[in-house]
């Protein structure tokens, strides 16, 4: 890949679910070696955006496109999309009864493998990738013979979203709201794993509502979305100062430009 | 049309059709003539059943536990009814599980088919063809001869009665423990054929057997096929019943087990209704004793237009006593399902723990299950639960799998299979774990053929 081709483009994005429009001409430019921070108000579209990128079911794309790697992906399969590296950690990961982490693990490193042309990872290998992934995010051992988010505490779910991304080494991670429901340490945990992940050829976008995540992952860019669109973006600082005045200055600065235009 | 009204009896007449109406002449011209050097309770035995099978006929839409099971495709066709065993197959050619060792019975089209018809060994199991039996166990036999079924009001159990051929016996004697038996039943028939098979299981007190069963069948002849089983569970004694059952697409299997379990005994049965046009497993289990076990465990995997059933019934008639009944099934295409389970928990059965759950999966529109659970209770100092759910792949976790690079076939099978897993998970025999996961995953995978990868590895084939 060129150093200076965007990771990820998204241009003129408009997405619908049933007859309802939610993303309605959205831009986004993500760099790698970028962290994308995106803010909000809630029900402005933001997981909606996480769940068109990587190609959730249910959504129609009416206009625009999303440029990955500079090619348009919006006909992939979810894990097309997920096989070239783009990954998503879910705002409500999913409990899988009967499904036990390290087989679900093995599957999801074997089917990435068989996309590259490699055979099955070795056994002894997977457990030693296994527990050092672990480890990063502090993860107990305990965990990894439990079904798949079975039982897990709200804290350990989202762990347990930054360790599968740890394994599965994204190009472009895309944290929906990771930082819900965290207490302090747990914060703490899933951002460091974030940190140590970051490098300059990945990108991270982190969608959250509030800044407090951001004091832990610093974003290089500060994006606001509202009604549908991203309304303003700046640097880190943008977190700092919604932080302090919420977003109801948004909302009225964004009405006021929508007026102004209409007039 | 006056007179027509005046010649329509009070009696519900059977219903009509080329199947019954075969049983019926072939029953009373040539059976009733190879019968008569039988004992005579036996031959007892099959009268009235036949009897009461001649007034009935086969159990039709209207009769309760039917309602959702059609025979009308089988009883339309003629079936040859096999009398004597035309297939004959070298001793050789028996079953094995990897590591395990085993007793093998192998029953071809209903008859036992090894050389010696009667084994005694050393610990003193006695088995063999019960038709043999009935002539050299004849006072042993006739303790426990249809003494658990004679009541059914099932015209099916009637058919078996009068009609059955030949079967297996085993008798385990008291203290004789951890044997393996494996059961190799093939249908196998040169023409469609009609096969009734019955089976008698006696084990004494503080005995202990696992049976290892595998049903399968040729591929181009259609089978109509009643396979009765009656066991008695001694004091303390224990039964492990496995079974896989793997016929073709046009075959039909009614496979009735009738089971007694006396004070602390131990039932449990772990049964996989994995291919077959019609394969309908019912349970008849009395708990007759305190503190006894009774597990019944069921995984059906149905598609095409094939359908399974599940008729089961536990009664408590003794205090302290457990039984868990749980049957889960993934239903494709056209296929269809009917469980109907019941626990029974009689005035003087206190302190019993009965469970009951069925669990179903429909990965269609078409697919179609009926669930019915009952409870009765007639105690007041009881633990009991029962229910049932049925739902379609869960599309959130779909997404989910799907978005750590699982293609979508893979993240369905991983879920089907993870839904098995709880009836896999309860076989208890080492060597049959991993058999059993492969034959279901191959199963889910649609990579299962006929006769081919029974979990008994058969030579010969």
């Amino acid at each position: 890949m060129e150093k200076n081709k965007p990771l990820l483009e998204i241009k003129n994005l408009h997405a619908k679910i049933g007859d309802k429009e939610i993303i309605k001409g959205l831009n986004l430019t993500v760099n790698p070696g970028e962290v994308h921070a995106i803010m909000g108000p809630n029900g402005t579209g933001k997981s909606t955006l996480a769940n068109v990128i990587t190609g959730k079911d249910g959504y129609e794309i009416t206009d625009g496109e999303i440029l990955y790697k500079g090619k348009n992906i919006t006909d992939l399969d979810p894990e097309e999309r997920a096989l070239e590296g783009i990954f998503l950690g879910f705002q409500y990961p999913v409990e899988i009864p009967g499904v036990s982490m390290t087989n679900f693990m093995k599957a999801a490193v074997d089917a990435q493998r068989k996309y590259k042309g490699l055979d099955p990872i070795k056994p002894g290998e997977f457990l030693k990738m296994y527990r050092e992934k672990q480890q990063l995010v502090n993860m107990s051992d305990k965990m990894k013979n439990r079904s798949v988010n079975e039982g897990f505490s709200g804290g350990e779910k989202k762990k347990n979203e930054i360790f599968q991304m740890a394994m599965l080494e994204p190009d472009l991670a895309i944290l929906d709201e990771t930082d819900s429901g965290l207490d302090i340490d747990a914060l703490k945990a899933v951002a460091d794993g974030v940190n140590k992940l970051r490098n300059k050829d990945n990108a991270f976008i982190v969608i959250t509502h509030y800044q407090r995540l951001l004091d832990h992952i610093v974003p290089d860019i500060v994006h606001v979305m509202y009604d549908g669109k991203i309304v303003k973006t700046g640097d880190k600082n943008l977190a700092k100062e919604l932080e302090e005045k919420g977003y109801a200055w948004i909302e009225e600065e964004y009405q006021k430009s929508k007026n102004a235009g209409n007039e | 049309m006056l007179g027509l009204k005046r010649n329509i009896k009070n009696q519900k007449m059977p219903a009509m059709n080329k199947l019954y109406e075969n049983i019926i002449r072939f029953f009373e011209k040539d059976f009733s003539e190879k019968i008569k050097n039988e004992p005579e309770f036996i031959q007892k035995i099959r009268l009235e059943n036949f009897e009461k099978f001649k007034n009935k006929g086969f159990p039709t839409l209207k009769d309760e536990k039917w309602r959702k099971t059609n025979l009308n495709k089988f009883t339309n066709q003629y079936f040859h009814p096999l009398l004597h065993n035309i297939v004959k197959k070298n001793s050789t050619d028996v079953c094995i599980v990897p590591d395990l060792q085993t007793v093998n019975i192998q029953l071809i089209n209903g008859h036992f088919a090894g050389e010696e018809k009667l084994n005694v060994l050393e610990n003193g199991i006695i088995y063999g063809s019960i038709q043999s039996a009935f002539e050299k166990y004849k006072d042993l036999i006739s303790r426990y001869f249809d003494k658990l079924s004679k009541n059914s009001t099932n015209p099916m159990d009637w058919l078996n009665a009068a009609l059955f051929t030949d079967g297996f016996f085993i008798y385990v004697p008291k203290n004789v423990k951890e044997i393996n038996f494996q059961i190799s039943q093939q249908l196998d028939a040169p023409v469609d054929a009609l096969i009734n098979s019955r089976n008698l299981i006696v084990l004494e007190n503080d005995a202990q057997i696992n049976l290892i069963q595998c049903d399968d069948s040729n591929e181009h002849r259609s089978h109509f096929a009643t396979f009765n089983t009656e066991i008695f569970v001694g004091e303390n004694a224990e039964l492990n019943w496995y079974k896989y059952q793997n016929i073709n697409n046009i075959s039909a299997m009614f496979s009735n087990t009738f089971a007694e379990v006396k004070e602390n005994g131990k039932l449990y049965t772990n049964f996989y209704q994995l291919n077959g046009k019609l394969l309908r497993n019912e349970q008849f289990t009395e708990i007759a004793g305190k503190d006894v076990a009774v597990d019944h465990y069921g995984l059906y995997l149905v598609d095409k237009t094939q359908q399974f059933d599940n008729v089961i019934f536990v009664s408590h008639a003794s205090e302290g006593s457990y039984s868990n009944q749980k049957f889960k099934g993934i239903l494709d295409d056209s296929a269809k399902g009917f469980f109907n389970g019941q626990i029974l928990v009689k005035k003087d059965a206190q302190q019993t723990n009965a469970y009951q759950k069925n669990d179903n999966i429909l990965l269609t529109d078409k697919a179609k299950i009926s669930s019915q659970p009952f409870l009765e209770i007639y105690a007041d100092d009881v633990s009991c639960s029962h229910g049932s759910t049925t739902g379609q792949i869960d599309d959130e976790a779909l997404f989910y799998i799907r978005q750590r690079g699982i293609s979508k076939r893979d993240a369905q099978l991983l879920q089907l299979y993870a839904f098995a897993g709880e009836v896999i998970d309860a076989v208890k025999i080492p060597e049959l774990i991993e058999p059993t996961k492969d034959l279901v995953k191959k199963r889910l995978n649609g990579e299962l053929d006929v006769c081919e990868d029974c979990i008994l590895q058969c030579a010969n084939k």
